[in-house]
């Protein structure tokens, strides 16, 4: 990644010759940066690191005040010293201190292979990984390969309450250890995992003990290339999902009752889809078609009697909830089958029943529940939004714009796009307010071409940045 | 291999260049003095110091100083410079050493230890010779420490702040310190320091005009700071803007390489690939000129004893000369990144240190760059 600053564009400026930036034949020296709390094993990690990785050049960079236990031949103490650069981005800032010692230590005959940063336990990763791309010096010698978050299964949950810094390592991370699994009840890991993944949605993310993990998972992941991963798994977005529940029943034909009772919002979408959901295939695809249902436009539906019957299909429909009456909206039932509702909220917050034309209750055959940014009100969260074809210069427009207003809030933002009258795909990241964008992989003869961002920050507006993606479409 | 990238004129002419095992971090002459004769000692990423006659680059001293690579060397004032009024050092001293194993060190002439000054847990990464040669100063961390010959002066300490920097007044009785956001002056003997000059960056190179009367700093956001003394009269100018304080902009990368003229108000800086000759009024705006011919960022910056020439060397290798006015002399190829830079005292040889470990000493035709300058 070559560094730009929300302040300048020319990550846009077309490149002609589309020079790859991951080859074999790259010299720069790769850094791991390890963060976590206190405790959550990343002495372990590091050691592990350092015997399976015996006979290699390896420099550690650790904190003074780090977990003692690190018996290595180059292990070099800091103190944390964050410089801001002043060119306008309130948040370009860069560790001082590691451009001072790293500068030293790639000034060799004898270079190092490979560099491993171990953070505080309380250091935002922003600076560390802002270094990388902020001095030339660091740019042309060194490159970022990943941010590993470790994170104590059994003991993260009081932090995620209560620290900023242990929300801003979750949210910077590309690799996400939950490491001392084993303490945990596996119901309490499934639901850590489904929360940490809601934080942060691109991160890959791995159950642990005392930091066994094949250190392919670990080291050389390459996930600040821009032309790697990204570009090849265009759908590296579909996970997230915007609503919290899917219930799929068997329904036999005519006109079904839907009734909320009043929730914790006025109004709630649905898609309401069928029959032939038996089929995992045509509930995977009708998943993949609500993704995009959710980001159009809704169908209002005021809740009350007088309302059309809603048939099942590709409308997103909006439901008026009232605060004392709730609401009720008839499914009209042309086949019998199995249908499916996915809804925004889960349904307890509502109450929400389902009744039969003769007015049974009924119960889902197969109901899925699915993280929610929401769920734990964590003010750190993921959102992913798509288009189709964008327009270039609104494009730059818009995301100037963003990441300069937003960018102390923005902790990763990756994103692959159509660019209207480029035949490549557009790989886009950025860490704050820096960013970088190249071409990636052409666009193939029968791919549809659409473009997707998942932004990971602090209270962000899933609206906003629909709207703002939308207003760049071409 | 040195190569010219230049074939014509034959300016300059290789007297000798050495291969060493490590990276070299700091070169420096000694001057004869009686039965010594003239070297260049140079200090290594391997924690060795040696010493090669200047005649034909043949070992004459070489010991392990340090366990680790060696981030700062100085010489006795008094050996640098046979004219030099600086009496030697009351321990017999005559090199002083710090480096990554947290140790600063003073040695005599032959590379005996004559003692060990500091042991910190950390990197001691800066130490200077005052220049009468009666104060060390050395900075680790938020700290600065002050011996004369073996005794202690005493420990600065910044809470909060790394020192990044540090230089002394041609006069060697204030030393001033960078840190982040701003300049400090000590004063030798006194309390609590001044504060020269605030400013939003981080310095990353600090240095003195040799008359004292003006100090500059590079950031590492890509500023040139300027202190200059109020002169008379300056009473007046100051109700316009602050005459005192110069700022500079423009640099693509930080300004890491400082050198001033030794005579003229100019300084030679770079940030990047260029390199940025700025003359320095004594009141109102400075002037740059900017000096194109590196591809790639510049790490090393000296001026000739006269101030003739100016020497810059680049990341890959390439070595560039250029006469006072910024007219370019020659260009040379030395294939690894250039650590550092030292001209011998006559002004015609300059030895250059590369991270790959070469050494090389080149001989500059003087009567030609002089005919032509």
């Amino acid at each position: 990644m070559t560094a730009s600053c929300a302040l300048e564009s020319d990550a846009f400026a077309p490149r002609p010759e589309a020079a790859p930036t991951a080859d074999a034949a790259d010299p720069r020296v790769p850094v791991t940066v390890l963060t976590g709390f206190l405790g959550a094993g990343k002495t372990t990690l590091l050691n592990r690191i350092l015997t399976e990785q015996h006979g290699r050049r390896i420099a550690v960079i650790e904190n003074e005040y780090g977990e003692i236990g690190i018996d290595h031949e180059l292990v070099v103490q800091t103190d944390e010293e964050i410089f801001e650069m002043n060119n306008g981005c309130i948040c370009c800032t860069v560790r001082g201190d590691l451009i001072r010692i790293l500068g030293r230590l790639m000034r060799r005959k004898h270079k190092f292979e490979r560099i491993i940063i171990e953070t505080t336990g309380m250091a935002d990763p922003g600076p560390v990984a802002q270094t990388f791309f902020m001095d030339e010096e660091m740019k042309s010698k060194l490159r970022l390969d990943a941010i590993v978050t470790l994170v104590d299964a059994k003991h993260v949950t009081t932090h995620l309450d209560d620290s900023d810094e242990c929300r801003a390592q979750i949210a910077s991370a590309d690799i996400l250890l939950l490491n001392k699994a084993d303490l945990v009840p596996p119901e309490e890991l499934a639901a850590l995992e489904q929360r940490v993944r809601g934080m942060n949605r691109l991160a890959r993310v791995h159950s642990t003990q005392h930091g066994r993990i094949d250190l392919d998972q670990v080291l050389d992941v390459r996930a600040f290339d821009l032309d790697a991963r990204a570009a090849e798994n265009p759908g590296f977005l579909q996970e997230e999902l915007p609503f919290e529940w899917a219930g799929r029943y068997d329904l036999q034909p005519g006109i079904h009752e839907l009734t909320l009772a009043p929730g914790p919002d006025p109004t709630i979408d649905l898609v309401f889809a069928g029959p032939g959901l038996d089929d995992e295939a045509v509930f995977a695809d009708w998943k993949r078609r609500s993704i995009l249902l959710y980001s159009g436009d809704a169908e209002p539906r005021s809740g009350q009697a007088a309302d059309a019957a809603a048939a099942p299909g590709e409308t997103l429909y909006r439901l008026a909830v009232d605060g004392e009456q709730g609401a009720a909206l008839r499914l009209e039932v042309p086949a019998s089958g199995r249908y499916v509702l996915l809804t925004q909220h889960l349904p307890e917050e509502f109450d929400l029943r389902l009744a039969a034309p003769d007015g049974t209750p009924l119960a889902p055959a197969a109901e899925h529940r699915y993280a929610s940014p929401h769920e734990h009100d964590d003010s750190v969260g993921s959102v992913g939004v798509r288009a189709g074809e964008l327009d270039p210069s609104r494009f730059e427009q818009w995301i100037t714009r963003l990441l300069r207003t937003r960018g102390p809030d923005l902790f990763r933002t990756k994103g692959v796009l159509a660019l209207k009258g480029r035949p490549n795909r557009f790989v886009f990241q950025g860490v704050h307010m820096l960013f970088d964008g190249d071409d990636g992989k052409p666009w193939g003869a029968g791919e549809s071409r659409a473009s997707e961002l998942v932004f990971i920050g602090r209270n962000l507006d899933r609206a906003e940045l629909d709207e703002g993606l939308r207003w760049c479409s071409a | 291999m040195l190569g010219l990238a230049a074939p014509l004129p034959t300016l300059v002419q290789c007297r000798w260049r050495r291969q060493l095992p490590e990276a070299v971090t700091f070169l420096r002459w000694r001057a004869s003095a009686g039965a010594a004769a003239e070297a260049l000692i140079s200090a290594g990423a391997d924690g060795w110091i040696r010493g090669h006659a200047f005649a034909d680059g043949s070992e004459r001293v070489a010991w392990r100083a340090h366990d680790a690579g060696i981030t700062g060397l100085c010489l006795h004032p008094a050996v640098t410079d046979a004219s030099s009024a600086a009496s030697a050092d009351a321990t017999g001293a005559v090199f002083a050493s710090a480096g990554e194993d947290g140790r600063v060190r003073l040695w005599d002439a032959a590379g005996r230890a004559v003692a060990t000054l500091a042991e910190e847990s950390g990197w001691v990464e800066l130490l200077a010779w005052s220049p009468d040669g009666r104060i060390l100063a050395a900075a680790a961390g938020r700290s600065i420490q002050l011996w004369r010959g073996e005794e202690s002066l005493g420990v600065w300490y910044d809470a909060a702040r790394s020192v990044l920097a540090l230089a002394w007044a041609p006069d060697s009785r204030r030393l001033a310190t960078a840190a982040n956001k701003g300049l400090h002056l000590w004063q030798v003997g006194g309390q609590a320091p001044v504060q020269l000059m605030a400013f939003p960056g981080a310095p990353v190179a600090l240095a003195w005009r040799p008359d004292g009367k003006s100090l500059a700093t590079g950031t590492q956001d890509g500023f040139l700071q300027v202190w200059r003394q109020a002169g008379p009269g300056a009473g007046r100018a100051r109700g316009r803007s602050s005459p005192s304080q110069l700022t500079m902009r423009g640099y693509p990368a930080k300004v890491s390489c400082l050198d001033w003229h030794p005579s003229r108000s100019r300084i030679a800086t770079a940030g990047g690939p260029d390199v940025v000759l700025w003359d320095i009024p004594a009141a109102g705006e400075g002037r740059p000129t900017p000096l194109r011919l590196h591809r790639t960022a510049v790490t090393a910056l000296a001026y000739s004893p006269g101030g003739a020439l100016l020497a810059s060397g680049d990341r890959e290798g390439r070595l560039c000369l250029w006469r006072d006015g910024g007219a370019p002399l020659q260009s040379l190829a030395l294939d690894a990144e250039i650590s550092a830079l030292a001209w011998h005292a006559g002004g015609a040889t300059i030895a250059a240190g590369c991270t790959d470990g070469k050494v090389a000493v080149l001989d500059i035709d003087a009567a030609t760059a002089g005919n032509q300058a």
